[in-house]
């Protein structure tokens, strides 16, 4: 049964990679209705990253398909085509999307007709929604990237690692999350106000700057002091000890931050307070962050006789900061996660059982409806057909025309862009 | 203000400390009215750096300048029964509650969903927790970094001979305030259609997991634990940066092929640009990055033989040069940008992404930040300051309330404000 929370609420999402779509496939959990237009002559990273299951590589095996676009029904268009084109529009016109996305490279929709200014004239009370690297216009509005470009033009791979060493930069498309969660709160703003008001809006998004103002604090300390933060491993100013230390076993480790006097007596407490935690060297703050290496090699030596799970408990027990750094299989075990059911399996065509992911959120009284990512273009027939009153004939012309892309066009994608 | 703006006529009351404070600000931002509620004597985030002018003061944390704008200041101590009171009155006349406190210390004041329901049925109430509002970890206490940790974001961040590296701002409470505000907002829409208000609990760290771009998908579809590879990455049995040295510094380069997604189209146009230059071997030219590029059948040997003329070049080039042509050229790349690099960056300016905001008190006016988006109606700009302690006191407790003067001075002494 599909949530109440959004219901009847419609998206027209043509945007690939994360950003845009993990937002717009958080909305269809809680139950608005998201089609996706996606091709087969041109694949979403998404598509055709991975990882894939059981390593066959194929657009309905993706792992991060599931990730980014469950929740929601896909249609797969040749876009170079006016036909498909028109599609768009019609879907527009009829079906009434209260919001439309996309992530293409600035030019690319109005070139196509489909920009914020042609779609505003069939829908004026369009939200439209632009996501893109560096934004809509300016100098370097063209620049082509992944979240892991705007990890480095942003700041945070500059923020990440040991200062004595190149960066070591924060991994994958880290960066394209800050951008997915300001670019949601956008599009639900806009939404909000549009039912208030009747109108609409073009969102400019600039994945660069949303995440310049997640960041923020570094560059105000530049623009008022002159400063340039820098990496520094795992520590923090006013804390210590308070890094990554080595746990029994093979890569494991643990996060522990002591802030305050209290903890401190604690985390010595924890540790059987050997000779060491009685130094003057590392009795107040301003003397341990003075010792900190040291400080780090004591503790490290500690944490290296127990495993990280025993570490963690026997520092919650006492009230201190600490937690496993979970790895790729503990997410899986995690008691918490379970708690919430945040992996849920279900049934997917292609791949048969997958653990999915329900949104990380969750409401008193209403409840979500994730349903399973969709095969490339497997709702073709269903949208046309109930959103647009087309006819099996209508629609046979359709994929005769090349208007709607099939599997057989996987093997003549090939170079021709935008 | 009767300027448009997105959520102008909503109040939001800010209960957040740390970096949840920024979803406040985001509500501030889109135009709600909203009022941060700090213990007497300031908010604990005041104390958080860096500093004006490196001066270490309660009114002159630049954390708390970036995280705090556009929102009034009352100060309340909502542990005693005159502030519990005041605390109600304020929530009568609000549509969201926000707050970052651990699990249950709102319940134990009889301030939780339950008792905010028999003072506004329809009160939205966001908890943003560190694991959640229930469970066998919500009781935890956290950090921004053990959250980190438990997001396995930690876990696959930093150089493989040393141990895993978090961001170096610390991001989780940030990450957490964002999810805070757009969990809100589904329950702002959903009660504009029903009426009903709820409880909305936005815990961090599946959050943050979903920051790590499904690396446990990997585990998932493959049952590969993927592991850190600092500045590299891997492709099936082949190693290679993404981190690139140049001459000046580093950048961020997707070299390579196959069929989608642009990166073939992006290696041919790089390919074009270094031939420019005269460094673009005969056999690299002929490469066809489409069809004959299959990043999972390579070895080590082809990848770096196929990736030494592109470092080469590289590192003829400085960070700006770079950032230019590729722009230019759609070549996917981009400097490893550090604070100053932004500043300076001239596309930035050019969208007129800075903005600046007076502080009367410091005498000084001071460059922000832009905003997270560009509306196209209804723009989001600084309105004002992050407030300074108590500011908005009499504001708010003398002129909405209705309290006297008389009554604000026995409060003040009573350390209820």
């Amino acid at each position: 049964m599909a949530s109440s929370m959004l219901a009847g609420v419609k998206i027209l999402d043509m945007a690939t990679a994360g950003t845009g779509p993990l937002g717009l496939r958080w909305m269809g959990d809680y139950g608005a209705t998201v089609i996706k237009v996606e091709t087969h002559l041109r694949l979403d990273m998404v598509r055709m990253g991975g990882p894939f299951y059981k390593l066959v590589t194929h657009p309905d095996h993706s792992g991060w398909e599931m990730v980014f676009n469950s929740s929601k029904y896909s249609i797969t268009l040749n876009l170079n085509k006016p036909q498909a084109r028109d599609l768009v529009r019609r879907l527009v016109s009829e079906w009434q999307p209260h919001v439309m996305a996309e992530s293409f490279r600035p030019g690319v929709m109005k070139r196509w007709g489909l920009d914020y200014e042609s779609i505003e004239k069939i829908k004026p009370d369009i939200i439209y929604y632009s996501t893109c690297l560096e934004g809509q216009y300016g100098p370097h509005s063209q620049r082509l990237g992944f979240g892991t470009v705007t990890n480095s033009i942003s700041g945070a791979s500059h923020l990440a690692g040991w200062p004595d060493r190149p960066p070591a930069g924060m991994p994958l498309a880290y960066a394209d999350f800050p951008s997915a969660g300001t670019g949601l709160v956008a599009v639900l703003s806009a939404l909000i106000r549009q039912r208030r008001t009747g109108k609409g809006v073009h969102i400019d998004q600039s994945q660069y700057e949303s995440n310049l103002y997640v960041l923020g604090c570094p560059l105000m300390d530049y623009a008022v002091n002159g400063r340039i933060m820098t990496r520094n491993g795992n520590r923090l100013p006013y804390a210590a000890p308070h890094g990554a230390y080595p746990c029994m076993g093979d890569d494991r480790w643990v996060a522990i931050a002591v802030f305050t006097g209290e903890e401190w007596e604690s985390f010595c407490h924890v540790i059987g307070s050997p000779e060491w935690t009685g130094d003057p060297r590392f009795s107040t703050l301003q003397a341990r962050k003075s010792n900190e290496d040291e400080l780090d090699r004591l503790v490290g030596e500690w944490t290296m006789n127990h495993t990280a799970e025993e570490v963690e408990a026997m520092m919650q027990a006492e009230g201190v900061a600490a937690h496993v750094l979970e790895n790729n299989m503990d997410i899986y075990e995690d008691p918490q996660m379970k708690h919430y059911g945040h992996f849920r399996e279900i049934t997917h065509p292609a791949v048969g059982t997958v653990r999915s992911e329900i949104p990380p959120f969750r409401f008193s009284k209403s409840t979500d409806s994730h349903f399973r990512a969709p095969l490339l273009g497997e709702h073709n027939h269903y949208v046309l057909s109930q959103f647009l009153g087309m006819s099996d004939d209508e629609i046979s012309d359709l994929y005769a025309d090349g208007v709607i892309t099939t599997e057989a066009d996987l093997l003549s994608r090939g170079k021709k862009e935008d | 203000m009767q300027e448009d703006t997105m959520l102008g006529g909503y109040r939001v009351l800010d209960m957040t400390e740390g970096g949840c404070l920024i979803g406040g600000q985001m509500f501030g931002d889109l135009g709600a009215d909203v009022i941060k509620i700090e213990p007497p004597g300031g908010s604990p985030s005041r104390n958080i750096g860096p500093f004006y002018k490196d001066i270490p003061h309660p009114e002159k944390s630049l954390f708390w300048f970036n995280y705090s704008c556009n929102k009034r200041g009352i100060t309340l101590d909502i542990e005693k029964e005159d502030g519990k009171e005041i605390f109600k009155r304020l929530v009568k006349t609000a549509d969201i509650v926000l707050e970052s406190f651990p699990p249950g210390y709102m319940d134990g004041l009889g301030l939780g969903y339950a008792g905010l329901c028999e003072v506004k049925p329809d009160i939205i109430l966001t908890s943003i927790t560190p694991y959640g509002i229930e469970g066998p970890k919500s009781h935890y206490k956290a950090s921004d970094l053990t959250t980190w940790a438990a997001s396995v974001i930690h876990y696959i961040c930093g150089d493989p001979d040393r141990p895993p590296t978090w961001l170096s701002w610390p991001s989780a409470g940030l990450n957490g305030g964002i999810q805070g505000v757009f969990a809100s907002l589904f329950a702002l829409w959903h009660r504009e259609i029903s009426g009903e208000g709820q409880h909305v609990d936005a815990p961090i760290q599946p959050y943050l997991l979903q920051h790590t771009t499904g690396s446990y998908w990997f585990w998932e579809c493959l049952q590969f634990n993927l592991p850190r590879m600092g500045r590299f990455s891997r492709y099936y049995a082949a190693t290679y940066p993404y981190i690139y040295d140049c001459k000046d510094g580093y950048v961020n380069c997707t070299i390579g092929g196959g069929a989608g997604a642009g990166v073939g189209d992006s290696t041919e146009r790089f390919v074009k640009w270094m031939d420019e230059d005269g460094m673009a071997p005969e056999w690299l030219k002929k490469m066809d990055w489409f069809l004959g590029y299959d990043g999972s059948k390579m070895t080590q040997e082809d990848m770096d033989r196929i990736l030494e003329p592109f470092q080469k070049f590289l590192l003829t080039k400085t960070k700006a040069e770079l950032s230019e042509e590729t722009a230019k050229r759609s070549i996917i790349c981009g400097p490893v940008s550090d604070a100053r690099d932004i500043h300076e960056d001239h596309h930035l300016k050019a969208r007129d992404f800075w903005a600046t905001c007076e502080h009367p008190e410091l005498d000084d006016t001071l460059t922000y930040r832009g905003p997270f988006v560009k509306f196209s109606q209804a723009p989001m700009k600084i309105f004002r300051r992050a407030p300074l302690i108590g500011e908005h006191n009499e504001e708010i407790y003398e002129k909405e309330l209705g309290l006297s003067r008389q009554e604000l001075i026995v409060l003040k002494q009573g350390g209820v404000i």
